[in-house]
Formats: structure tokens, C-alpha cells, sequence
């Protein structure tokens, strides 16, 4: 079966400076991968890059079988993607600005409105359909972010941080769609810090750090290849610059001044 | 057929027409703020365009007269088309990433499988619709006046319409052209400030236009003025556009007949012009640029009288939302062009005189009015903002609110209202008999004003930069407003010259300044403390 997604040596540097350096990635269909790092690891990069909203400086990469610096169009079309920052035309309602997205994707108009309507229904949104994104809570528009990138039926969804800001019954909605989703076929890359959704949810994970890959495979074999009990201890260890017992002494020590 | 035409182009015909839809909904619901839970979504769009429009077709009817008034219809076109396409660039340019290309489309479409060329048209068509809404209600009554006072007919009259649309829609492109190639030397935030500033010039301009529209139509040498002879002004493509009127209307001679051409041609230079400025890679650079961190401000020293935890805190933001908000600048800095206004009014009708002396000539002095105004727009100013939502943090800290109320009313008083009376005693002291003589009336006019920022905020205390910018709600602010302060503006004046004849009374009048000024204040301290009390952040 071909790989839903494939990166080949994908470099990105910005200003002489590399975010992403010689990124080698395979993810098959039905695939939940759970890509982790640090703070400017490259990850919301590799994503830009695999999603056709930056060029990558050297390398290739294939999402649903199509190169995204030649055809990213045709990459478009079969993903979805949940930015990290809630970037909405605030000014629309929900259903304004969930309907423009159909357009783009051009789903025909009865067929989106109709489900638009369910999906809003589902989120309970309905109430606040016809409001602005200007007057949602944080959570209210990371739901309208899912909506908007799901509607279409891609084949590929890029979630980054796609919990953030939802209350727990949310967030429990969505890691089932995640699981249903990938049961579908459809592969998941899902960017996170949170470590204990990341090791529930994905069937596997890679960790980058400064830009590289550093490990591959599920929670289990990353923990029992750092020798660490749990992902968390192994994330620490391979990325961890400093003590984090150290770190958390001194701002105690900062604050106590 | 038309999507035909747009698929042999590139376009998209669905994504155009819903990327389109979506645009100008947006350009107008920006302009008029959130809507009220329950209010209709159509609401605002509504009100923000007819808002636009009715502040447009004002400059329509003042050209009209202009248009009535002068006798070459060629010199009426002229003014029509360099005056649209002034207005249209101003707007533009001041809102550039909110009217024309935004950060945020990169951030929102370049995961979408829009092609730049779909996303060019999109934005060009809202930026041409909103071109020519404006353009064509203010060209509206100078059209009529050309077409059917000096005779044109009504080729004339389209004639006249079309040749002002184009013209905008010319500057448009310019505009588009001018700002990418800013934006690339100057940070955007840098380049929206110095853009506020031209619109204070061009405010300026504006009301001086005006005045000299008055003068226009009482001067008649100014009534047989015609460009035709003044030949530098055949190197303003606005001319060229101009001349499109006396071709319709048949009165062209070999110089419109070359301006209609080299207007066409204009015409078809600034399609290219502007594909390569609006597509989704431009406004991946403007995102980029724009996310870029500004060189960082100097730091401030405390401000005499600002220490205290409250007054310091508010001194930071307001000078903050000096340097950082241009709506906050340019309500400040926007009454220095009014006040020039006023002044030469004054100076014209000879009523600039100095009060201890004349005492009646300087109490119809238009300056009053604007000294009286000033302090209102201080206020309505203070209270709004577009960052309105970070007003959490006056309620999340232990800060007192109405000590932030007071504090805030007393940086205007001195910093801002202060900075102007000083300003007008300098001018003052040149036309006033003695020098001490205008910095006492400035010093008594100042503390009047004052009494207005204090009736104000006894009226209506509020958490500076705390309440949402709504347009309509603060025009209808502004005429209650203006009305009080044209109240005030007669009244002061005539109570001063009465105290100005004796020392003794000057002294009194000063005594009793002071002490209602003290008196205010006590009334103002207690005023926001009880309405601090029902005061809730609602977000």
C-alpha cells in the first residue's frame, strides 16, 4: 500500500537558520502518528510543509501520493488541518465561515449546509451558529477549527494541538473521532505536548528535536530504548536540556527574591 | 459563459464567488464592530456602509457646489477625479491588511486548495466593489451637476461617473503597488503609523478643502478658473481621466482627446500591476513581516505626579496606546487640524483678538469651539478601544478601578489638554495685546475645558481602553457631544470678559476656578467609586 505520507531528506531553514534538517518520515493509511517535540523543534514547520503552506528548502515530501512543492492543490484538497493559533475570519458567523469553506472544497451548497448544521449540532454549537467567531470562547472556535477541517471527508488530517482550549466531554469527542477516523483509513498526524493524549491516542510516535527525528516507534518502544518507564521520562531524556528538578528550584528561588 | 470565461483565466468560479461574498462581508462588519447577542448578523454591515456612504456622499454634495460654482466643466472633473482618487488611496492605504491584502489569509488559505490566481480575482473584486461604492456616491452629485447645469447630457453625466471609477480604481492599484514595495523597507506597524499621520494631513487637507470651497463660491475670479492653463497639471493622471468628460460631452479639443488615451492606457497597465501584489505568497511575506518583532520602544522615564502604583500603571498605557493604536492617536491629534481651522476663521473674521482689551471682539472666536470640544474627544477616546478585551487585567489584579478612572482622566488632563492650552497661549501671545494676557485666558480657558473632561467622566465614568469602538454609537456620542460643547464654546467667553476688566475680579474668578475645579474633582473621585462597584468584564 502506498504511504499516505512520505518525506525524503525535507530540510526547511529560515534565514540561515535550519528548522528542519534531513527529515526522513513514512506514514501509512489508517496510521495515528503522534509527532512530539519541544518548543521550536520544528513540528508546526514539518506540518506548514506536508499541509503546502511553506516550501520546503531541500527535499521531497508526498502526501496522498502528490509532491506538495509541485502539486500542492491536489494535497489541498484530500487533507484537513487543524492550525496551532485559532486563525478565523472573526468578522463571520460559524456557519458563514464553515460555508465558505465548503465552497472552497466545493462541496455543493445543500449538501454542505446540511451538514454543517449536523456537525455544529454534534459540537453543540448550534445555539451559536449565527454569532460571530469574535464572540467564541477559545474552545468554541478550536471546535469550529475541527468542523472546518473535517467537513470535507479528507483522507489525511494534520491536528496541531487540536485539544487545546475544549473542555474534557470535547476533548473526549475528539480523540474517539481521531480513533473512528483512523478505522475509516484516514491518517492522523497529530502534534501535541500532551503526553499522556499522545501515548493514548497514536499507534505511533516520532520525536523531533532542533529539527531532527530522534525516535521512532510506539510509547512502549521509545520508553524500553531510553530504558524509562514512561514516555514522558523518555521524552525528557532525549530532549531534555536541563534538569527539570533544577529548573523548577531556581524559578522557586527566582520568585522568592 | 462567465465561467467559461473565468476557468480560461485560472479562477475558480465557486471559490471566487464565495471568497468574494465573504470579503465584503467582512470589509463591512470590521467597520461597525461585534453585534449584540440576539442582533442579526446583517445588522452592522448594514449600518457600517451606510455610515460610509453617508460621510461619502457629504463630499459628493460639497462637490457639487464646487461643481455648480466653477464654469469649465473640465476644471470640475479635474477636481472631482483628484479628490476621489485622494480619498480612495487615503482609505485604502490606512486599512491596508484590513481592506486589501491580510496576514490572516495566508494563516486561513494556504491549506485550502485555493490557487493564487482564484485568491488575486477574489480580492481584487471586494477591493473594486468597495472602490467603487465610495467613488460612485461621492462622483453622484458632481456627475448630475456636470451633465445637467453645464450641458453635457447624459454621456456627460456617465462620462463623469466612469472617469472618476477608473480613476479610483487606478489609485487602488497604485496603492496595492506602493505599499508591497513599503513594506518590504518598513515594519507594517511603523507604516501604519506613518499612515495615520497622512490622514491627519489629509484631514487637514480635507478641511481646508472645505474652507476653500466656501471661498470659492464667494470669489469670482475663482468661478472663471481653468486647468486648461495650467499646464503642469496635465502630469496628474487624474487630469487624464478627466478629460474623458469633455470627449463625452463633445467639447474636447486635441489636449482631452491625448489625456482620454493616456488614461486608457493607465487603465490597462494597472491589471498587471497589481496581479503580482495580490496573491497568497505576498501575503505569506506580509504575515512573515508582520509577525517579525518591531525594534524594541526607548525606554520611559516616571512622569512627574504619575508614581503611585495606579497612576503609573495608567501613564504606561495611555502613552502605550499613543504610540501603538492610531484610532487613539489620530482622535487626539485629529482636533489640531480643527483648532488651525478655527483659528483662521478667526483670523479672517477678525475676531482673534485679545479679551482684557476688545470686550466683545473675541467672543464669537470659532477657537472656543474648538477648546471646548477637545476634552469630550479626550474622553470618548479614553474609553475606546480595539484592544478592548485585554481590560481583563483591570479586573483580575488588585488595582483600584475607580483610581484608574481618575488617573487616567488627570494623564489626559495634563499631558494631553495641558500640551494644547500651552499651545494656544503661543498663539495667543502673538495676537493679544501682553503676552501674561494670553496665558491667563489660556490658563482659565484650559481649566473650563477641564471641567468639561470632568462632566464627563461624572457622566459616564469608565475603564479607559475598556469599552468595544462601536461607529454608529459614537457618532451618535459625538453630536451629543458637539452640541454641549457648542453651548460652552458661547458661554465661556462672554462670563470671562466680564471678570477680565478688574485685577481684583481676575483674582476672584481664579480663587473660584480653583476651587470648583477642586470641587469636581472630589465629585469625580466619588462618582467613579460607586460606579466601580456594578463594574463586570464582559468579554
Amino acid at each position: 500500500m502506498a504511504a499516505s505520507i512520505h518525506t525524503e531528506n525535507l530540510s526547511r531553514e529560515y534565514g540561515g537558520r535550519l528548522a528542519l534538517t534531513d527529515l526522513n518520515l513514512e506514514v501509512q493509511p489508517g496510521e495515528i502518528l503522534g509527532f512530539l517535540g519541544p518548543n521550536a523543534a520544528g513540528k508546526s514547520t514539518t506540518v506548514k510543509i506536508l499541509v503546502g503552506m511553506l516550501k520546503p528548502s531541500s527535499g521531497t515530501a508526498r502526501v496522498a501520493g502528490f509532491d506538495v512543492a509541485r502539486d500542492p492543490l491536489e494535497v489541498k484538497r484530500r487533507i484537513g488541518y487543524v492550525p496551532e493559533t485559532a486563525a478565523l475570519y472573526e468578522t463571520l458567523t460559524a456557519r458563514e465561515y464553515l460555508a465558505l469553506v465548503a465552497s472552497l472544497h466545493h462541496q455543493p451548497r445543500t449538501t454542505a449546509q446540511a451538514r454543517i448544521d449536523e456537525l455544529l449540532e454534534r459540537f453543540d454549537l448550534s445555539h451559536a451558529r449565527d454569532q460571530r467567531l469574535s464572540e467564541f470562547s477559545k474552545g468554541m472556535k478550536q471546535k469550529v477549527l475541527i468542523t472546518a477541517a473535517l467537513m470535507h471527508g479528507p483522507e489525511i488530517v494534520f491536528l496541531d494541538e487540536p485539544l487545546t482550549g475544549l473542555d474534557a466531554n470535547a476533548a473526549l469527542v475528539v480523540k474517539e473521532l481521531i480513533r473512528g477516523l483512523a478505522a475509516q483509513g484516514r491518517t492522523i498526524f497529530f502534534c501535541s505536548h500532551v503526553l499522556e493524549v499522545v501515548e493514548r491516542v497514536c499507534t505511533r510516535i516520532v520525536i523531533i528535536d532542533r529539527g531532527r527525528a530522534i525516535a521512532d516507534g510506539t510509547a512502549a518502544d521509545i520508553a524500553a530504548r531510553t530504558g524509562t518507564a514512561s514516555l514522558e521520562s523518555a521524552f525528557v531524556s532525549l530532549t531534555g536540556q536541563r534538569d527539570a528538578a533544577q529548573v523548577t528550584q531556581d524559578l522557586i528561588n527566582a520568585l522568592s527574591r | 459563459m462567465a465561467e467559461r470565461n473565468l476557468s480560461w483565466l485560472g479562477i475558480d468560479r465557486i471559490q471566487w464567488q464565495a471568497l468574494v461574498v465573504a470579503y465584503l462581508r467582512m470589509d463591512g462588519r470590521r467597520a461597525g464592530g461585534a453585534s449584540r447577542p440576539g442582533e442579526r448578523p446583517g445588522h452592522h454591515v448594514f449600518a457600517a456602509y451606510s455610515g460610509l456612504i453617508l460621510m461619502t456622499s457629504i463630499s459628493g454634495i460639497f462637490l457639487a457646489i464646487a461643481a455648480v460654482v466653477l464654469e469649465d466643466p473640465l476644471t470640475v472633473s479635474v477636481v472631482l477625479t483628484t479628490y476621489a482618487a485622494m480619498n480612495t488611496s487615503l482609505l485604502l492605504l490606512v486599512d491596508f491588511t484590513g481592506l486589501v491584502v491580510s496576514p490572516d489569509d495566508y494563516r486561513i488559505l494556504a491549506s485550502r486548495p485555493v490557487d493564487s490566481r482564484t485568491y488575486l480575482a477574489a480580492r481584487l473584486t471586494s477591493v473594486l466593489v468597495y472602490v467603487a461604492v465610495i467613488a460612485g456616491v461621492m462622483a453622484l452629485p458632481p456627475s448630475l451637476v456636470l451633465g445637467f447645469w453645464h450641458g453635457l447630457g447624459v454621456l456627460g453625466f456617465l462620462a463623469a461617473l466612469l472617469a472618476t471609477l477608473l480613476c479610483c480604481a487606478c489609485a487602488a492599484v497604485i496603492v496595492i503597488v506602493a505599499y508591497a514595495k513599503l513594506v518590504s523597507f518598513v515594519h507594517p506597524s511603523r507604516l501604519s503609523r506613518a499612515l495615520s499621520y497622512l490622514q491627519l494631513t489629509a484631514s487637514t487637507t480635507f478641511i481646508a478643502g472645505y474652507y476653500l470651497v466656501a471661498q470659492v463660491s464667494q470669489s469670482a475670479q475663482l468661478r472663471h478658473l481653468s486647468v486648461r492653463n495650467v499646464r503642469w497639471l496635465w502630469s496628474l493622471p487624474s487630469t487624464w481621466f478627466a478629460s474623458l468628460v469633455p470627449v463625452a460631452g463633445g467639447l474636447a479639443g486635441a489636449a482631452e482627446w491625448t489625456g482620454s488615451a493616456a488614461a486608457i492606457v493607465c487603465v490597462a497597465c494597472c491589471v498587471p500591476l497589481a496581479a503580482g501584489r495580490l496573491s497568497l505568497d505576498y501575503a505569506e511575506r506580509l504575515s512573515e513581516i508582520a509577525s517579525a518583532s518591531e525594534p524594541p520602544a526607548r525606554r520611559r522615564r516616571i512622569l512627574p505626579g504619575f508614581g503611585t502604583a495606579e497612576a503609573f500603571a495608567i501613564a504606561t498605557l495611555v502613552r502605550a496606546q499613543f504610540r501603538y493604536d492610531p484610532r487613539f492617536r489620530l482622535a487626539i491629534l485629529g482636533v489640531l487640524p480643527i483648532t488651525a481651522f478655527y483659528m483662521m476663521l478667526g483670523i479672517n473674521g477678525g475676531t482673534m483678538t485679545d479679551p482684557f482689551v476688545s470686550r466683545w471682539g473675541s467672543f464669537g472666536s470659532p477657537m472656543y469651539f474648538a477648546v471646548a470640544f477637545l476634552p469630550m474627544t479626550l474622553h470618548g477616546s479614553l474609553l475606546y478601544s480595539d484592544s478592548w478585551r485585554s481590560a481583563w487585567i483591570f479586573f483580575a489584579t488588585p488595582a483600584d478601578p475607580a483610581k484608574l478612572i481618575v488617573s487616567a482622566k488627570n494623564f489626559v488632563a495634563v499631558f494631553f489638554l495641558g500640551g494644547y492650552i500651552v499651545l494656544i497661549a503661543i498663539v495667543w501671545s502673538f495676537y493679544f495685546e501682553r503676552v501674561w494676557h494670553a496665558v491667563v485666558h489660556a490658563a482659565f480657558v484650559g481649566l473650563l475645558a477641564h471641567f468639561l473632561l470632568q462632566g464627563a467622566v461624572i457622566l459616564h465614568p469608565a475603564l479607559p481602553f475598556a469599552t468595544e469602538p462601536r461607529k454608529a454609537e459614537r457618532s451618535s456620542q459625538v453630536m451629543g457631544l458637539f452640541f454641549l460643547a457648542a453651548i460652552a464654546s458661547s458661554i465661556a467667553p462672554i462670563l470671562l470678559g466680564v471678570f477680565y476688566r478688574r485685577f481684583a475680579t481676575i483674582a476672584i474668578l481664579a480663587v473660584l476656578l480653583i476651587a470648583v475645579t477642586i470641587g469636581l474633582e472630589r465629585v469625580v473621585r466619588r462618582r467613579a467609586r460607586s460606579a466601580v462597584l456594578g463594574m463586570e468584564f464582559r468579554s
